[in-house]
């Protein structure tokens, strides 16, 4: 049994968002699962580690992000060559499916090593283990896992969508139908140099020009790379909420202090529209429609024969025409999925709109956002936990 | 943990590289060795390395694929499952050579070295890097240096000296990622 002070569960870019803002003093334990156990040791193989950890910490090594990129043809040194994928998002999606049609959405870079430099600077612990369920104790949180338990005076759950969810349901906090709300979406991302070309074309360089409409009686909304720090076309941005920091002040300390230049870079590239070397935009749509999903024994599962048939048909739309289905399909895109849970439980949204310092669980994840800016909505979470770890411990 | 399990882990333990063998045996051990002193037990002692070039110690491991081993090449080390089998008081060094972040009941086997340790013992624990965490996939529990100096938590021992191997120099403590030794002493109450 150890005690922290924080415990961390889930190592993807939204938790790493709260461990680059928090100060040295804690103690502080991250909890990563373990992927496999099979143990496949084999000194005579590289990459022998690559099944071992979680998502996050895979990502991390940089071993899956190599291989993925590899596999994927990516361009090894482009900026948004970081790939992070949680196993649950696997464990729902068949592998087949994953195989063949699914480009995982290259989300932000993380240097590694600016990564491991955090875990030393605030002296974290990690512990490998898959984490069951979470209960109050008086003013503390039981952590109880697999192999191990733990307590901390306060739990923040990254656990991704899923994982978040599971850990919920397995805690008592709500029952798992609560968990599909109205605006579980798939969403798919398309490059294409066209558009590139017209957003290269308006005057301000604003690179956000979005549109909605229907497809087959389903809402869908057509977006670039809807950005967290932009701060002229504000209703545009709160519309997806994906501001939350009240001064331009704070926001530009928060990514001088905390994150990589990259993110600097990003910031300039949303904003003004510009990035040596940039690759072609990326433009997404999102498409609300739950005919994608299913539960089945409490989890909740994509149906791939509908997905697949989906996408065929909005790859003959016009306007989708780059949509191809070999390359079309990022990922599937939970939220909403936590939205009805015990009220004791802060998610990021109640956080930054009611500032709920005492709570002791926080769901600093995007399965607990109503409605989310875009593809890159990992990048505003990791910004909001990055603000909520200030507010905290700063 | 099943048998599979220890024979694998064994079979990766021999495959050790050339380069690995002489900085544990010229660069490492001596470095541990200034910090020992008379009865030495090696937890954890694997193929039984540190053993065979130290007089005076024994090793215990709980594989007993690593044990076989020791006995065939004339190694002193012993099996073990629950309980070092060894009385209280019997050892002035125990040794803990990257063994804690491979087991989650590390508090146990803590408790399990200063049983067997005198009262004026010497508790010596060796951690691996952040970065050579993720180098084996057995690996559990990374500790924080914050985590070492409250000394588990163990009010009967408390925090005498850290040491990084190669070196303590800045170059390797920080840009190599040197691996990281803490020395307990014994503070019984």
């Amino acid at each position: 049994m150890s005690f922290f002070d924080i415990i961390i569960v889930g190592t993807g870019p939204t938790a790493l968002g709260f461990l680059s803002n928090f100060p040295k003093n804690l103690k502080v334990g991250i909890i990563s699962h373990r992927l496999t156990s099979n143990y496949i040791l084999d000194s005579n193989k590289d990459y022998a580690y690559i099944n071992s950890f979680g998502g996050g910490l895979n990502s991390w090594h940089g071993a899956s992000s190599s291989e993925l990129a590899k596999k994927l043809n990516y361009p090894k040194k482009n900026i948004h060559n970081f790939f992070c994928k949680s196993y649950d998002e696997d464990a729902y999606i068949s592998d087949d499916f994953i195989n063949s049609n699914v480009v995982y959405v290259p989300r932000k870079k993380i240097d590694l090593s600016f990564f491991m430099a955090q875990i030393e600077r605030i002296n974290c612990n990690i512990i490998v283990d898959n984490v069951l369920s979470i209960k109050k104790i008086k003013n503390t949180i039981a952590v109880k896992c697999q192999f191990s338990s733990h307590i901390a005076s306060r739990v923040i759950l990254c656990a991704g969508a899923i994982g978040t969810a599971n850990i919920l349901k397995n805690s008592n906090y709500a029952s798992m139908n609560k968990y599909i709300g109205n605006h579980i979406c798939g969403y798919a991302q398309i490059q294409s140099k066209a558009y590139q070309l017209k957003i290269k074309s308006l005057k301000n360089g604003f690179l956000n020009p979005y549109s909605t409409g229907k497809f087959s009686k389903l809402n869908f909304s057509q977006f670039s790379r809807p950005c967290y720090f932009d701060f002229k076309y504000k209703e545009i941005i709160s519309k997806y909420k994906t501001t939350y920091s009240k001064d331009k002040k704070s926001i530009y300390n928060s990514i001088i202090k905390s994150f990589s230049p990259g993110l600097a870079m990003e910031a300039l590239y949303n904003r003004y529209g510009f990035y040596i070397g940039s690759p072609p935009v990326n433009t997404y749509f999102q498409l609300e429609t739950k005919n994608i999903y299913f539960i089945n024994k409490n989890n909740i599962l994509v149906d791939k024969k509908n997905l697949s048939n989906l996408l065929k048909n909005l790859s003959r739309k016009d306007d989708f025409k780059d949509a191809d289905i070999s390359n079309v399909v990022s990922g599937i895109h939970y939220f909403n999925t936590v939205s009805a849970i015990d009220s004791s439980i802060t998610t990021v949204d109640n956080f930054m709109n009611k500032s709920r310092k005492d709570d002791l669980i926080i769901i600093g994840d995007s399965s607990t956002l109503d409605s989310i800016g875009g593809t890159h909505h990992t990048f505003s979470i990791m910004a909001a936990n990055n603000f909520i770890a200030q507010y905290l411990y700063g | 943990m099943d048998d599979l399990f220890f024979k694998n882990y064994h079979y990766y333990l021999l495959k050790r590289t050339f380069k690995a063998y002489l900085y544990r045996r010229f660069v490492l051990y001596p470095q541990i060795k200034k910090r020992c002193y008379g009865k030495i037990l090696d937890l954890g002692c694997g193929i039984g390395d540190f053993v065979k070039t130290t007089e005076n110690s024994t090793g215990v491991d709980i594989n007993k694929y690593n044990i076989e081993y020791c006995k065939e090449n004339n190694i002193n080390a012993l099996w073990y499952k629950d309980s070092i089998p060894f009385k209280d008081n019997t050892f002035d060094t125990v040794l803990i050579d990257n063994v804690l972040e491979h087991i989650y009941d590390f508090e146990k086997l803590v408790h399990e070295a200063l049983r067997v340790l005198n009262d004026k013992g010497i508790l010596i624990i060796g951690l691996p890097p952040i970065k050579n965490f993720f180098h084996d996939e057995d690996h559990k529990v990374f500790f924080s240096r914050i985590f070492m100096r409250d000394s588990f938590f163990i009010k009967d021992i408390y925090l005498k000296e850290i040491f990084h191997v190669p070196s303590n120099s800045i170059l390797f403590k920080y840009f190599l990622h040197s691996s990281v030794w803490f020395v307990y002493s014994v503070r019984r109450i």
